[in-house]
């Protein structure tokens, strides 16, 4: 596995609620960022995170789900191909989206909805270093501009080292039911 | 309806027609000029190696009444030249259709009786045994002229489907340091043919199970070498050019074994391999590129893996972190098992024209120069993967399936 993860910032519910409305169980263990499937680590600025291994884990309805009385950010990052998406959404609702994918122009951001203030000069910044390099440049800049806006708003960095502790979080289990042979013989 | 007539293969419905196609048969071969015209095309051949054969004295005369049929010997230049002209495109029309030239000539040519009435299975059968006649008068009269159209007709095919599959497939503009990916190593090269060759093995038993009949070891040496000379010109030639290279070496390693080379065999295989390799780079490289972006991910990852793997080097780890200066951080995709002086010790891997490197990773490069391995993957890559595993696999079914193919013994 190369880096094709996601992470969500929740703010505005508790950390119980954030585990709860995700459908997880913290199991207590501390983790390395990028040693578990799930981890959920607190920002200590009102924003928790929750990381995943997988790109697709923070789809829209769950998002629109755990946003409801809260804000969240989620942020999606495929290194192999170079495409990243980074969304907001509030009281269950989507309120902006930033796309970069590179098939589209080395130096295309798909803007949808109002995204936060600090994305122009985020955007600004970045283009001025694309247009620096060239054409040419095996470097893509504009990548960036999804993960650093969620972490203008949330404080979170996936590519710095900022001392989070995360916490592996797994998914609750159904309770396990009586066995065939207990069903049959009506013992618990 | 009596069982006789269902067995009726010739089309021939009535058994009035039926003897008069057997009375027009007898008088054919009691023609006068048969036998002689099969005696003197028989000594021909025997100087110029043409492929006819005639065991028994009914053979001869069918061998004359069928150059009857072809009509006499043209007595003018011009029309000795056009004799020649039409068995070098006759050559070529089997070369391009991998020996299947009359069936397909006698085909089109029963497609009137679809509308006439004329039974179109009787149609079919003596228009096959005219493109027969034509073919053994051919070789008899024009070996050079139908040898030579063959070659044509080999070199037209490979070049046009090297074309075609060229046309069909998407063009991308990229950046220099992804054109640049380093060629493999000769140790490289040697390991690919090794799969390759046991990719040629692989077919041949597959043929093999499928067909029925089990090859001899000469086929499998065939198959195992085509197979590796695949392996090891694959990507110094095309996806074309590469299965032809492997197509002849599997049937002439075959017919050098057996003490008998068929330069037609040859060339059908050249040709079958090339259209494999076509194929198969079509396929590879258009389908690699509808892929959803997240499996091309994964695909790029999987075809590093392959190559450290077949470099001798296996990753050992991956998604390993490493620290940049002032709390950075980057993601390898891995880290190879030996570190090797002077040698790229661990992996990064980008499939599509448009894969860069994300500012940290080449913060990191700069900062460790030659310590990592980017492999840039393109649709191509696949494609030419595909091709030559395609080909590789493929070509002893096709082989077996050549009509002019020469049964030898085990």
């Amino acid at each position: 596995m190369g880096r094709s993860d996601s992470w969500i910032a929740v703010r505005g519910i508790d950390r119980p609620q954030v585990v709860e409305r995700l459908g997880l169980e913290e199991t207590g263990r501390e983790i390395e960022r990028w040693s578990a499937f799930l981890g959920l680590g607190d920002m200590r600025n009102g924003w928790m995170i929750v990381r995943s291994q997988d790109f697709d884990y923070p789809k829209p309805k769950l998002l629109a789900s755990l946003s409801a009385g809260a804000e969240v950010l989620s942020c999606q990052v495929e290194e192999h191909v170079m495409v990243s998406i980074a969304r907001g959404f509030r009281d269950g609702l989507q309120t902006w989206s930033v796309v970069h994918e590179p098939e589209r122009g080395i130096d295309s951001l798909v803007v949808e909805g109002t995204p936060p203030p600090e994305l122009a000069d985020i955007e600004q910044r970045l283009r001025a270093e694309q247009d620096a390099e060239g054409e040419d440049a095996d470097v893509d800049f504009m990548f960036d501009a999804a993960p650093e806006i969620v972490a203008a708003i949330s404080g979170y960095r996936d590519d710095m080292d900022q001392g989070v502790l995360f916490t592996e979080l797994q998914p609750v289990l159904p309770p396990k039911g009586p066995g065939l042979l207990q069903r049959l013989f009506g013992r618990r | 309806m009596p069982d006789w007539q269902d067995d009726d293969v010739d089309g021939l419905d009535d058994i009035e027609t039926w003897m008069k196609q057997r009375a027009a048969d007898v008088a054919r071969l009691n023609d006068q000029q048969t036998e002689p015209l099969g005696r003197s095309l028989w000594a021909a051949t025997t100087q110029t190696d043409a492929p006819i054969s005639a065991f028994t004295p009914g053979d001869v005369r069918n061998l004359g009444a069928s150059q009857l049929d072809c009509g006499p010997q043209p007595a003018t230049p011009v029309a000795n030249v056009l004799g020649r002209l039409e068995a070098a495109g006759r050559g070529a029309e089997d070369a391009v259709l991998l020996g299947h030239g009359d069936d397909v000539e006698a085909g089109l040519r029963s497609i009137p009786s679809l509308f006439s009435g004329a039974p179109i299975g009787s149609s079919y059968e003596d228009f096959l045994k005219q493109a027969q006649d034509q073919d053994s008068y051919d070789q008899a009269h024009y070996p050079l002229s139908r040898g030579l159209g063959e070659a044509a007709g080999t070199g037209l095919a490979l070049i046009g489907t090297d074309g075609a599959a060229a046309a069909m497939v998407p063009r991308f503009a990229t950046f220099s340091a992804a054109r640049v990916m380093p060629a493999l190593t000769n140790l490289e090269r040697g390991r690919l043919a090794l799969g390759g060759a046991g990719v040629g093995l692989l077919g041949q038993d597959a043929t093999d199970l499928l067909s029925g009949h089990p090859s001899g070891w000469r086929d499998y040496v065939g198959a195992a070498l085509g197979g590796a000379t695949i392996g090891a010109t694959g990507g110094r030639l095309g996806a074309v050019p590469a299965a032809a290279l492997g197509g002849g070496v599997t049937s002439s390693a075959d017919g050098l074994l057996s003490g008998q080379v068929d330069p037609t065999g040859v060339e059908h295989s050249m040709v079958a391999a090339g259209y494999l390799g076509g194929g198969g780079q079509v396929a590879g490289e258009i389908g690699s590129n509808a892929l959803d972006f997240r499996d091309k991910g994964k695909l790029g990852e999987w075809l590093s893996d392959a190559k450290s793997f077949f470099q001798g080097n296996p990753v050992a780890a991956t998604q390993v972190v490493r620290y940049l200066p002032g709390g950075g951080r980057t993601v390898l995709d891995g880290v190879l098992t030996n570190n090797v002086d002077g040698l790229p010790y661990e992996t990064e891997s980008k499939f599509g024209p448009t894969a860069r490197l994300r500012k940290n990773q080449r913060v990191y490069q700069a900062q460790n120069p030659g310590l990592v391995r980017n492999d840039y993957w393109m649709p191509s890559h696949v494609g030419q993967l595909v091709g030559g595993g395609l080909s590789a696999l493929g070509l002893p079914g096709i082989d077996w399936a050549d009509p002019n193919r020469q049964f030898i013994g085990p």
